[in-house]
């Protein structure tokens, strides 16, 4: 599973980890990631996300 | 004194306009002499009048007047049937001005120069010859020396043949007389940016560098303005003193009169900074300027010492319209060959048949394959040689746009052909062979026209084949060149010669070698030269499918030993990458002579070879149709304008717009969408598209603007950024959409006006801050109130699809779009156009999830009051100043400004394909354009930080004044209606804890010039450059704040609860958080004024807007929160 990192700020989606606390639990490839997810740090969306 | 001497010791001021002061004379029917508008008549009808407009001049402080000689040559005068009086009327004219200038030299020296104009005709369009004009300057020459002038100033040049022709009449002039006096030239430069007859400034600076002027400059067209690009060219590139003369503005027709309105100390002010800060040491006026403007320079400049300057040195050669290096990177020059009798049998036939426009068409097809250069040739036994040349010559000239070099034996063909042109030719070529006296004839012809020389290493003896011999040879020519007739040694090209190794002869099998190491020998002793290669006689007799193996191999090699040009057909030479192993050991081995065989081996594995390389050239045969679309995809500029002229012979300019140029957009923008092509390379197209556009323009009648889709595009009220709105209108605008672009804080009712002024077809809304999102949809709620309902695209960061489709959509009865990106926005505005936009669906009720899920109330944060209070260094701010931009660099998060500020991404593109753009595309770009910014000053780092004593009293912490226990200010958070209900007040000890908090605030900025430089960049439709520059620009804010507020964490003594690498920082695996104003747990911008109260960063030069925004826009502020549980939240 590739990481995605947040081309706004910097911030890293880690599958590995995901963001549990807003609905991406542990083991979440990016592609399956709720669309409406916002980047946890700038609060951009999926869109400005690029695979690192 | 002479003038040299007076150069030397400081700013010179010449005098303002002559013409000017005439016209307020009002000379009657009489004193014009039945000649009106002969200005020059009036030396000789009404000299004391004359001579009084010298007079307020040198009273008004001018060092030098100029002579009432401007049209005072042979070919105006002759118009006035005073083509008897010229030399009369030059030295009466210099002697007024003579008369009245020492009548004033006591005070300081004075200096007459004499003013020659460029005439009415211009020479490089055909319209007179180089000797007719030639005469014409000799005779006014003639006359200002009689008339003991101490200058001359070929002043408001337009063409460089003309100056040529000047300057050449005046040094014989001065030969014939026996005097030595001082040359400069001041040329106008239109408002293309070229001069008239459509040369770059450069190409001047490069065509006069083998004249001994002592002064070059710009004068007339503008104010000074619109001067300073031209100016600060001329002080980088031009080794000697600059000048500048503008006009008194542009002209204004006010009641039928032209009337010059520029404010006299703006103008002086404008010419002091030309001196300070780019070092011009010459300074006057021109049309509209008065003695009184140039009393107000003197008493503005008088004290001023120039600038120092370092010019930059160039070797170049030019065509009529721009110059272009010696040292191409990467080497070499080519020189293309195929226009040559001897080296092209289609040339030859054309020739034979006076087909000049197809001889032109072979100039332009080696253009277009990448020639930098073009050999001409037009010997051939039983024609007229000269004659031929000037069919060929004055039509390539004027066509082709690349430097020429005049390939003939006969030197009357050599002399000729310089008399056409107006730029840096090279001559081809010099040698010993027929003795020295001959090659002292052809440097002669070089000086004399300012040409460079390819230089054959041949003697008395013949062709030298020995190493030695090539480099002795070299030597004897450039102490002719060089030390006799003073031609500069980068002016002399050598060219060591290079015999077939495909003749199985043994004297030639180490022919490749001796090229070589001639070519090392002459660059290692023989400082400053060039080389130049006749490249395919290495392979001459060999069959065509091998030549273009050994020649490109051989090419490469030569480069090696130092070769800079070679002539060569350039289609027929192949990139190394394309030879496989086997082919280029074959090629090596025959020039390094290796092996028995090794000819015969040679032959017998290209043979071997089918003939796949002649079929592969016919397939890269493009239509002209697909050159054009494939310059715009590939972003290439060079070449286009020939291209799109060729293409209107066939098609009509909105025809060419319409059906090759948007079409090569659209593939843009698709190879975009599918991630293949990143974001700074769409720009280089866009800026390739908008140059075609101009070059159409001229050919189109008036466009119906109505008929065109339109667009109002802006960024909302209160954000003040631009950049993705004007991406928007750079790709918008360059698929024939029309934009209006409105700039930035726009109030919703400025859009609207406009929207029904132009009658738009759509909207585009744009904004950076999250707080932009909601007046976006405030703005559409104000729509609907007015009944607007045109369709309305959205942009901008802090958007996302779902916010747009469910709470801005369903506001408007007409589309509302996101647009994730500039071509998002493009393929709505084609639906607009074809009217298949449609209006989204009722927007499915997903069942959304709250930004942040609730935690569940059964764990609530509790913040913890058991934490130590750090110790602060010192109680108030502090300026840093002094901070190398290195270090800033250092914090720069490379991959956001890559991926984010410039759109690298990667996209569909597999990792190491990513890699590669990067380390081969982008970090080369980066470093260039940081070493940029450091020696031009472009980033000026600057901060201001400091720490105050604090407590929290519900949602609000107040800052103490420190030491006492008076509120200076309070701060007020919200907090979140959600839980764990959050608020960034929690984080402090509460005011009534009995425990004094404390609080740190930073701001950072890279200065005004950033914005300044983001801004002149879009305005030169350089939109690439403006994408890099401004995202470099942000993120170096950035990381300056970064870098400060680590300071703040070390001097807090935090530092060591720090994560490790820059991913750590991004999820805040430390202590100390930075918020800033505008961020979701802060969103309120105008508290930022308070951090202004505290900070007062206007010391280092950062203002607040009235939308609470900070100016310049490169800044960033921030408070930081000791506590280690603060982090990031959303309210």
């Amino acid at each position: 599973m590739e990481k995605w990192i947040c081309t706004n700020c910097g911030y890293i989606y880690d599958p590995e980890i995901g963001d549990p606390e807003n609905g991406a639990p542990a083991k979440t490839p990016f592609e399956d990631v709720p669309k409406d997810w916002v980047c946890p740090v700038c609060y951009v969306g999926k869109d400005l996300f690029d695979p690192l | 004194m002479t003038f040299k001497e007076r150069l030397n010791q400081g700013v010179v001021l010449f005098d303002g306009a002559m013409g000017t002061q005439i016209h307020e004379l009002n000379p009657t029917m009489e004193e014009w002499d039945h000649k009106e508008g002969c200005s020059e008549i009036l030396n000789l009808t009404i000299p004391e009048k004359i001579k009084n407009i010298h007079k307020a001049y040198l009273h008004a402080g001018a060092d030098v007047i100029e002579t009432n000689t401007f049209g005072a040559n042979q070919i105006v005068l002759d118009e006035y049937g005073l083509k008897n009086k010229v030399r009369e009327i030059n030295r009466v004219a210099a002697e007024l001005a003579q008369s009245a200038a020492s009548e004033f030299s006591s005070s300081k020296p004075r200096f007459v120069a004499g003013s020659i104009g460029p005439g009415t005709k211009l020479a490089s369009l055909g319209q007179i010859s180089f000797d007719a004009l030639h005469r014409s300057y000799f005779e006014q020459a003639m006359g200002l020396i009689d008339g003991k002038v101490d200058l001359f100033l070929v002043e408001t040049c337009q063409d460089p043949l003309q100056i040529k022709a000047a300057l050449i009449a005046i040094m014989d002039a001065q030969v014939q007389q026996q005097v030595s006096i001082p040359m400069a030239v001041t040329v106008t430069v239109e408002t293309t940016g070229t001069l008239l007859v459509g040369s770059e400034l450069q190409v001047i600076i490069t065509a006069l560098k083998p004249y001994p002027i002592v002064a070059l400059g710009i004068n007339c067209a503008t104010g000074p303005d619109k001067m300073h690009p031209y100016i600060s060219q001329l002080c980088e590139y031009f080794d000697g003193p600059v000048m500048v003369q503008p006009n008194a503005g542009l002209p204004q027709n006010l009641n039928g009169q032209l009337t010059y309105t520029f404010d006299k100390n703006i103008f002086a002010d404008i010419l002091a900074s030309f001196i300070e800060k780019d070092g011009v040491s010459i300074v006057g006026g021109c049309c509209g300027t008065t003695p009184e403007f140039i009393n107000t320079v003197h008493h503005r400049v008088a004290k001023l010492s120039p600038a120092k300057r370092t010019p930059q040195k160039q070797a170049a050669i030019t065509s009529l319209y721009t110059s272009v290096l010696m040292d191409q990177d990467p080497a070499p020059f080519f020189v293309g060959e195929r226009t040559n009798t001897n080296g092209s049998r289609a040339f030859k036939e054309l020739l034979l048949e006076n087909q000049w426009d197809k001889v032109v068409d072979i100039a332009r097809e080696q253009m277009e394959t990448g020639a930098h250069g073009l050999d001409l040739c037009v010997a051939f036994a039983g024609r007229d040689e000269i004659s031929d040349m000037a069919e060929a010559a004055t039509r390539i000239i004027k066509n082709v746009n690349l430097p020429l070099f005049f390939d003939s034996t006969q030197l009357d063909v050599m002399e000729h052909s310089l008399k056409l042109y107006g730029g840096k030719a090279v001559i081809n070529s010099i040698n010993l062979e027929n003795g020295e006296e001959r090659a002292h004839e052809i440097c002669r012809i070089a000086k004399r026209y300012g040409a460079a020389l390819v230089a054959l290493t041949i003697d008395e003896k013949g062709m030298a084949l020995e190493v030695d011999r090539k480099i002795s040879i070299a030597k004897r020519i450039y102490d002719i060149a060089v030390n006799n007739h003073g031609i500069a040694p980068e002016d002399l090209i050598f060219d060591a010669l290079t015999f077939t190794l495909g003749s199985g002869d043994e004297s030639l099998k180490t022919a490749g070698i001796n090229t070589l190491e001639g070519i090392r020998g002459i660059k290692e002793n023989i400082p400053g030269v060039k080389t130049i290669l006749g490249l395919s006689n290495i392979s001459f007799g060999l069959k065509a499918s091998s030549r273009v193996f050994l020649n490109s191999v051989f090419l490469a090699e030569a480069v090696k030993s130092g070769l800079d040009m070679a002539i060569v057909d350039v289609k027929k030479i192949l990139p190394l990458y394309k030879l496989d192993e086997k082919d280029l050991q074959f090629c090596l081995d025959l020039i390094y002579n290796r092996g028995d065989n090794i000819l015969f081996d040679f032959i017998n594995h290209f043979d071997a070879k089918s003939g796949d390389f002649v079929q592969e050239e016919n397939k890269e045969e493009l239509s002209l149709e697909e050159k054009i679309r494939k310059n715009i995809v590939q972003g290439k500029r060079t070449g286009m304008n020939d291209l799109l002229l060729e293409a209107l012979k066939t098609r009509s300019p909105l025809g060419i717009i319409n059906e090759l140029l948007i079409p090569a957009m659209k593939i843009v923008g698709e190879l975009f969408g599918s991630g293949k092509m990143q974001l700074p390379f769409v720009l280089q197209s866009a800026e390739v598209m908008k140059s075609s556009v101009d070059i159409l323009e001229p050919y189109m009648e008036k466009t119906d603007e109505e008929s065109q889709t339109s667009i109002v595009l802006a960024t909302v009220r209160g954000d003040v950024h631009d950049i993705g709105k004007n991406l928007v209108d750079i790709i918008l605008s360059n698929n024939g959409f029309k934009v209006h672009n409105l700039g930035i804080k726009c109030e919703i009712d400025t859009i609207l006006d406009k929207v029904e002024e132009v009658k738009a077809h759509a909207i585009g809304m744009s904004g950076l801050l999250v707080k932009s999102s909601v007046i976006m949809k405030e703005n559409l709620e104000e729509m609907k109130r007015r009944n607007i309902e045109i369709p309305v695209l959205l942009g901008g960061a802090a958007l996302t699809k779902n916010y747009v489709d469910e709470t801005c959509a369903p506001v408007l009865n007409s589309p509302v779009i996101y647009c994730m990106d500039a071509f998002k926005g493009l393929e709505a505005m084609n639906a607009i156009k074809d009217g298949t936009l449609k209006l989204a669906k009722d927007p499915v009720k997903t069942k959304t999830k709250p930004l942040i899920a609730p935690v569940k109330d059964e764990a609530p944060i509790i913040i913890s009051r058991n934490i130590d209070i750090p110790q602060v260094p010192f109680w108030g701010s502090r300026v840093l100043e002094n901070i190398s931009l290195d270090e800033v660099f250092e914090y720069i998060t490379e991959e956001v400004l890559f991926r984010g500020r410039w759109g690298y991404r990667r996209g569909a593109a597999t990792k190491d394909e990513y890699d590669d753009l990067i380390n081969n595309t982008v970090r080369p770009e980066y470093e260039k354009l940081k070493i940029r910014c450091k020696n031009q000053g472009l980033l000026q780092p600057k901060a201001v930080y400091g720490y105050w004593p604090c407590n929290s009293e519900n949602n609000d912490v107040i800052i103490f004044k420190p030491e006492t226990n008076k509120e200076i200010l309070r701060f007020n958070f919200p907090r979140q209606n959600i839980a764990p209900h959050l608020c960034i007040s929690d984080f402090f000890y509460p005011v009534d804890s009995g425990k004094r908090d404390i609080i740190a605030f930073q701001l950072a900025t890279v200065g005004e010039k950033a914005s300044e430089t983001s801004q002149e960049l879009y305005k030169s439709n350089v939109y690439k450059d403006y994408l890099l520059f401004h995202g470099l620009s942000v993120e170096a804010a950035e990381a300056l704040a970064e870098l400060n507020h680590l300071i703040i964490r070390k001097e807090l003594n935090i530092i060591e609860e720090d994560g490790k690498g820059i991913s750590d920082f991004v999820v805040q695996k430390y202590r100390g958080s930075r918020y800033s104003f505008g961020y979701p747990a802060c969103p309120d911008l105008k508290e930022n004024r308070k951090i202004f109260d505290l900070l007062e960063p206007e010391r280092i030069g950062v203002r607040i807007s009235d939308e609470d925004q900070m100016i310049p826009e490169q800044t960033t502020s921030a408070f930081v929160v000791h506590h280690p549980q603060a982090k990031y939240f959303r309210v």
